[in-house]
Formats: structure tokens, sequence, C-alpha cells
């Protein structure tokens, strides 16, 4: 089977004034129709970048310098905006981390949402609403009647979240790019909007890029995982292997350093000084052979 | 170390102000009663809106009570004037939650940390307290010439080491930490629990650890109260709580938390119902 | 940097007025009346933007308008950001019963119209610079009451003024050394703005003549007896109008180089 999505080598960087930072180098994954895949890895490890390339949402700063992006078989490393356009939406949907700010604070919800039907599938005014009431239905918010009537500052966060789920599944797409979905809900609420996200992606059989910091909700949710430190993708295995068995010693140090209530002392195991120092050193021979090859291209 | 009995807090709540009328009180906490001994750690959990932090900062007397007591050795110091106060406060100190606003943004990291030393006219020249505040720095386990610096100029992980560099500074015997770990990566989180183990055995400190991540309460507190709307469902030694919890929201609460195993079942465990929200 | 360049002009010109200025503002030739601006055919290049009807010299005019209009923008302002700032820091820090008075006040004020109110109050108190000057100090010390009371209320719930609670700083204390130093960017950016009203205001006095002494050179004053020869001469109004877009702007100029400046926090 042809992958869904295939990431190939992506290099991106990030202008700072005169110098450009790198911030991914040489990421590859590949994701299958129907499969979740999870990118963990700590805060500035490029993990949200390589979601918001595939979207085309890059910063401005940010630049990709070498790498192509496939989403079914078409390359979209660098496609026109309106091509883009009509794949956003319709072919790749996201679910954002900030319920609070995804939401125009000043329409009522209904519009919000019959507002991308009528963009990417041409529904009239009538029908839209008439799907809303669906939609809201399927991601478990009783009364929809009432809730497309009120203002995002009126839903509570576990609320807000689903509305924003219901946009994203909306127009049924094959791959779905949620960038910490559940990081600001509460733990219970997290578990319900996980599961929510788990039932209509079997539902619907779309494929999911499933970005966190959190390991436990990777291993709840994800059929592989990728471990990124650094822009780079240090381990990439089944979600099974990877908790029973962590292969690469930063893996395992993350896993050390996870706290968990069943184990008092888990949490009190940063990540060794000594691997971190050997694993920017590796960064930065990385860096140099890349330049090196950079320059024997020209 | 710590007696609470009875503690009550009602705010006003502004939102609900109309016009020249005095707000509404809204009532926080609930009849909370507990004690904390000496040297021991406590955790405080429960999620957004339980009252936690709210107890946290009446603890600290940053709020007065509604009703209720708080004896803090000896001392009721429910409803102390600020003046009374004031020679109490160098022996409770707070940690907060982020240290990016708990630190004054336009002051560099050592003039913040000595500030509680030169509040109380326990420094006197400033020469003594660039050389204490570069003591207190790696007493944290940070580089002592960051003390010229910003607090922006500083990661997540170093300005919370300042933040507990600068609770620590008076010597206090009891200190109330506020999600202190909330928002670091898990190896910092990791690093700074361990910092805060050290500090409390070396120091003797009394410490109340408030956190949403039960995980993280089980890492570093003994005992373990459970909030929810302002009061507490339960409390006991960790080690009881999280392996047989009596009361149903703590479960619940406990068996929300994704553990990094793969587990199917995990998510289908939840009942259909209880899966439906509005 | 341009702001700090006007605001340095105006200072030196204001300062050395007397020296600097061709001829004596005061001093009328109605043989040289309505002479035209240099550039133009039929200019004396003795006055270097021509005359007025009374063949004074625009030029010397307009320099000894700077030094009202530069005194009038900083004491003006400078008392007017003063009292509105403590009274703003006092109702935000202490809430309650001085916020609700404080607050009261500043809407009934701001009721009024501020034109009118500043020409009865210098019909009152008799014209002159110091007229102006209470003027504006009276109407608008509400404008830093206002925000720097918000912005002392946002301050307060900032966990640093808790963490000053609890590090024992008394509260004389907290409102100085921890507030007012993180209001003090706003307050520099307030204070320029006011320096540029301060200077529309008292052009809006003096012409309707209610400034210093008629016959004293001011930037209003030079507008109001301009309009009655803007057909024959429209250099007498268009100069001073010049002067006080350039000095306003100026001052919104200053304020922002000043913040950026002087902010560790925007300096990053």
């Amino acid at each position: 089977m042809t992958p869904l999505l295939n990431i190939r080598n992506l290099h991106v960087k990030i202008r700072e004034g005169a110098a450009s930072v790198p911030i991914l180098r040489g990421v590859s994954l590949s994701l299958a129709p129907g499969e979740v895949l999870g990118l963990v890895g700590e805060s500035s490890a490029g993990k949200t970048m390589i979601g918001k390339a595939t979207l085309g949402i890059l910063p401005p700063q940010a630049v990709i310098t070498d790498g192509e992006i496939f989403f079914d078989g078409e390359n979209i490393t660098h496609i026109s905006v309106k091509a883009r356009r009509r794949l956003l939406g319709t072919d790749i949907a996201m679910i954002p981390q900030d319920p609070m700010t995804s939401l125009n604070p000043v329409f009522r919800i209904g519009p919000q949402i019959a507002d991308v039907l009528r963009l990417h599938l041409g529904f009239r005014a009538k029908e839209a609403n008439q799907r809303v009431l669906e939609l809201l239905d399927d991601v478990h918010i009783n009364q929809p009647e009432r809730v497309v009537k009120l203002y995002p500052h009126e839903l509570s966060g576990g609320m807000r979240q689903r509305v924003l789920i219901a946009i994203a599944f909306a127009c049924r797409p094959r791959l779905i790019i949620a960038d910490e979905p559940t990081t600001a809900l509460d733990v219970t609420v997290q578990r319900q909007v996980l599961r929510l996200i788990k039932e209509l992606q079997s539902a619907l059989g779309t494929a999911i890029l499933f970005v966190t910091h959190d390991l436990g909700v990777v291993a709840k949710i994800c059929n592989r995982v990728g471990v990124i430190h650094a822009g780079r993708i240090l381990e990439l295995s089944s979600a099974q292997n990877l908790f029973k068995a962590p292969a690469h010693p930063y893996t395992q140090a993350l896993m050390a350093a996870t706290p968990r209530y069943d184990r008092p002392n888990n949490a009190l195991h940063p990540v060794p000084e000594a691997l971190v120092k050997h694993l920017w050193d590796d960064v930065r021979r990385y860096d140099r052979g890349d330049f090196a090859k950079d320059k024997s291209h020209a | 170390m710590l007696e609470v009995t009875g503690l009550e807090l009602a705010l006003p709540d502004l939102s609900a102000k109309r016009g020249f009328a005095r707000a509404p009180l809204v009532s926080i906490l609930r009849n909370l009663s507990f004690c904390v001994n000496q040297g021991e750690s406590v955790g405080v959990v429960g999620q957004s809106g339980s009252g936690k932090t709210s107890l946290g900062r009446t603890l600290m007397r940053l709020n007065e009570p509604t009703s209720g007591r708080i004896v803090f050795d000896g001392v009721d110091i429910s409803h102390l004037q600020e003046a009374e106060l004031r020679p109490l406060r160098r022996r409770f100190q707070m940690i907060f939650q982020d240290p990016q606003s708990s630190l004054n943004p336009r002051r560099r990291i050592g003039q913040s940390i000595i500030q509680p030393l030169m509040a109380y006219g326990m420094l006197t020249n400033p020469q003594q307290g660039w050389q204490r505040s570069e003591e207190l720095l790696e007493r944290v386990g940070l580089e002592p010439m960051l003390s010229r610096r910003y607090p922006h100029e500083l990661s997540g992980g170093q300005r919370q080491r300042v933040g507990i560099a600068r609770a620590i500074s008076l010597e206090p015997e009891f200190v109330v930490a506020d999600e202190i770990v909330s928002g670091l990566d898990v190896s910092s989180q990791a690093q700074i629990l361990r910092l805060l183990r050290r500090l409390q055995s070396e120091l003797g400190l009394t410490l109340v650890f408030i956190s949403h991540d039960l995980s993280v309460v089980r890492a570093v507190c003994d005992r373990v109260i459970v909030m929810s709307h302002g009061e507490i469902v339960e409390s006991g030694s960790c080690a009881e709580v999280f392996s047989h919890a009596n009361h149903w929201y703590t479960r619940e609460l406990i068996s929300a938390i994704p553990l990094p195993d793969v587990d199917e079942k995990w998510l289908n465990d939840i009942d259909a119902q209880d899966n439906k929200v509005g | 940097m341009l702001g700090l360049g006007v605001f340095l002009l105006m200072a030196l010109t204001a300062m050395t007025g007397s020296w600097l200025a061709p001829h004596d503002p005061l001093e009328q030739d109605l043989l040289n009346s309505f002479l035209p601006p240099f550039w133009v055919a039929g200019a004396d290049p003795a006055f270097l933007l021509g005359t007025d009807n009374l063949g004074r010299d625009v030029l010397s005019r307009l320099i000894y308008g700077t030094r009202v209009a530069l005194m009038v923008a900083v004491i003006a302002a400078t008392l007017t950001g003063m009292l509105g700032t403590t009274v703003g820091l006092l109702a935000g820090f202490f809430g309650g019963w001085v916020d609700t008075l404080v607050s009261r006040m500043v809407d009934i004020w701001m009721a009024f119209p501020a034109v009118l109110l500043s020409i009865v109050l210098v019909a009152v108190i008799g014209a002159g610079l110091h007229a102006v000057i209470i003027a504006i100090i009276v109407i608008d010390w509400t404008r830093f009451c206002r925000v720097v009371r918000a912005e002392t209320m946002v301050q307060c719930q900032q966990d640093y003024v808790a963490s000053a609670v609890t590090i024992g700083l008394s509260r004389r204390r907290r409102l100085f050394v921890e507030i007012l130093p993180n209001i003090l960017p706003l307050l520099i950016s307030l204070l320029t703005l006011e320096m540029g009203i301060a200077v529309v205001v008292e052009a809006i006095l003096s012409y309707v003549g209610l400034s210093v002494a008629s016959d004293a050179a001011t930037w209003g004053g030079l507008i109001q007896e301009g309009r009655l020869y803007v057909n024959q001469a429209p250099w007498l109004m268009v100069f001073p109008i010049a002067c006080i877009i350039v000095a306003v702007l100026g001052f919104n100029a200053l304020g922002d180089g000043l913040r950026s400046a002087f902010d560790p926090v925007l300096r990053r």
C-alpha cells in the first residue's frame, strides 16, 4: 500500500538575522492510511514544525531547505497557495492545541462550523446547518441545537476542543495533524477527548499525525511512535516495541524521567547530562556534514 | 507545624457585579481541615477550579480567610494584619507557578534573589548582596554569573530555580510550592523535583506541594490531599491513596492518568454514557 | 532617535532663542510688510521666512514661540503626569472605596467638554502662561489616571506582586519599588503624548487669545494672526502649523524611542 503521507529527508531552517538555525535535520517518516503516528519530544525539539511543514503553515522566518513531502503520491512541498487551499480542510485538517484562541470569540459556534462546510464542500446554508447538528452529535455534545447558539467563551475547555474536533472531521479528511490537542485539558477531560478522537479516527479510517510532549498520551492512542530530539527522529517504531523495549538511550532516559503514580521514584531521574552532551555533539557533527554537503553541491 | 481548621474562603465575583451594587461572593474553599507536620511534604491535587491554588495563597495569607483558623507554629495567622504578619512571613515562603511572572521582569536576577534579605534588613552593603545571591544560585545548581541577567534571558527551568533560590533565601521553615513544574519538560521537571527533595532534607523544610499532576505528587510527597470544588474529598499517605483510593473521585482521577504503557483497554474503559457532555 | 533629534532641536532653539533670532520678534517695519519666504521672488534674504502685516520677522516670531510651546509641553505634561499617576496608582493599588471615589470623579470630569472647560478656566484665572498650564493639568490628569489605574490593577494580579507580599515588602515598597517601575514604560509613552497635546492646547488657547500677552509670539497666536491674511500671505499660517505638527510628531517619536531604549523587556 502506498503511504498516505511520506516525508523524505526534510530540512527546515529558521532565519535569525543573518544566520539561519536548523530546526529540522533530515526528518523522514511515512504514514499509512488510517494509521496514528505519534511524535514525542521536549519543547523546541521541532515536533510541531513537522506538522506545520506538512500543512504548509510554517512561520515566515522558517524555510524548507531540503527534502520533500508527499501526500497521496503528490509532492506538496512547494505547491501553490491555491492548490494548498484545496487540500487543506478537505483532505488534510488539523486539531490545534489551544481551544481558547482557535475559535473566533465574536461568532457563535454553529456558524463557525457551517462556514467550513460551505467553503470546502459547497453546502448551502440550510444543509450546512443540518450537518452541523449531526457533527456536534458525532462528537457527543448533548443538545446540539442549544450549543450552536453559544459563543466560544460560554463553553468549557473540553467542549471547545470537541467543537474543534468536529470542525477537523467535518470534511472527512484523510489526514489530520493534531498538535498537542489535549495539553490544556484536565486529565479526566483529556481521557474523554482522546477516546473521542480514537473513535472518530477508527470509524472514518483517518490517519493522524499526533504531536505531543506526553509519553503517556502517545502510548494510549498511537500505533507507531517517533522520538524527536533537536530536529532529528532518534527512534521510530511501533508503540508496542517502543514502550516495552526502548532502543535509543534518549528514549530510555525520557521514560525514566516521566513521573508515574505507580512508581514513586520515577520522576527523579533527569536525562543524564552526559547523554545530552553526546546528543548535541552528534547534532553539531551532523550540521557540519550538512554544511559540507551543501558546499559540494554548489 | 501547620494546622488548618474549618477554613472557608469566599471572594467577590466581579464578573457578576452589576452597576454600583456590591459584587456577590462566590465560595472558593469550603470547610477545609488538615494539618501538616514538621518536615513533612504534603501534596494537594485537584483539577482546574478545585481551589488548590486559592488554598496555597490563603495559607500564605495573600487572601484573608472568610472563616476558620490557620495556625502556624502555634500562632493563629488567619486574621493578622499586615504589620503583625511581617515578622512571621520570613518563616513561610512560596514558590510560584510561573517564575516568569513572579520575578519582576525589570530587575536583575541577583537583585530579585536578595530582595527578601534586604527587606528584612539581613544585608547591609550591596557587595555582600551580589556575593550572597551568587551563593544562593550555586545552591540551586545555577551558574553564579546568572545573577546579572534579566528573567527573560533564562530558560524556564533556570527561572524556576531562581524562584526557589529566592524562596529559600530567608531560610524559611515552611514552603508552599504552587504548580512549580507544570510548564517544564520532563527532564527539567525531574531536575527541579530532585532539587526540591535535596533542599527539603538539607534545610528540614516542611512542604505543601500543589499540583494537578498526581504522578509528580507521587514522586515528592509523603501524604496527599485530593480536592474537588473547594472541598477535600480524600487525604492519606501517598502509598495508600495511590494504590487503593477510597473515594470514587480519586479513583477516577487516578485512572484518567495516561501511564506510558500501551494499554488498548484504557480508552475503552470509560462508560459511553459518561462520555456525553453538554 | 528622530524624536530625540526634534526634542533637542526645540530645546536648543528655546534656550538660545534671543541670540538665534535674526530680528526682534516685536520689531515692526511697515515698509517691509508681507514679504514672502526666501525662495519666492521679491523676498528679502534678511527675512528668511518673510514678514507679517506689521513687517515683523516670521522666523524670529516662530523661534520665540518655540520657547513658550516647549515650556508648556514640559511643565504641563510633567505636572499632569504626576497628579494623574499618583491618583491612578492609589486607586488601582488600594481598590475599594478609594477606587470607587476616583473612578466616579474621573467619569464626571470626562463628561465636560475639554476645550470649553479650559477656556472657562483660563477666563476665570486670567490669561497667561501659568493659566494655560493649570488648565491643561486640571483637564488632562484624568487621561493619566484612567490608564495608570487600569495598568496598576493588571500588575497587582501578577505573581511578582504576590511574591513581594510573601517576602515581606511593605505596601509603600510594593507600590513604588515593584509596581511603579513596571508601569514606567507606559508612563513615558503617556508623558510624551501629553507633551504633544499640551502644545496643541496652548495653540488653541493662544488662538482664542487666552494664552500669554497677546503681543508675545506664540504658535497659536501666529496662526490666529495669519488667518486674517491667508489669501495674501499663506506662509503666515503654514509655518506655525508646520511647527506644531513637527513638534507633536517629534514628541510621539521621542516616547517610542525612550521606551525601547530603557525597557529591558523590550530590549531583548
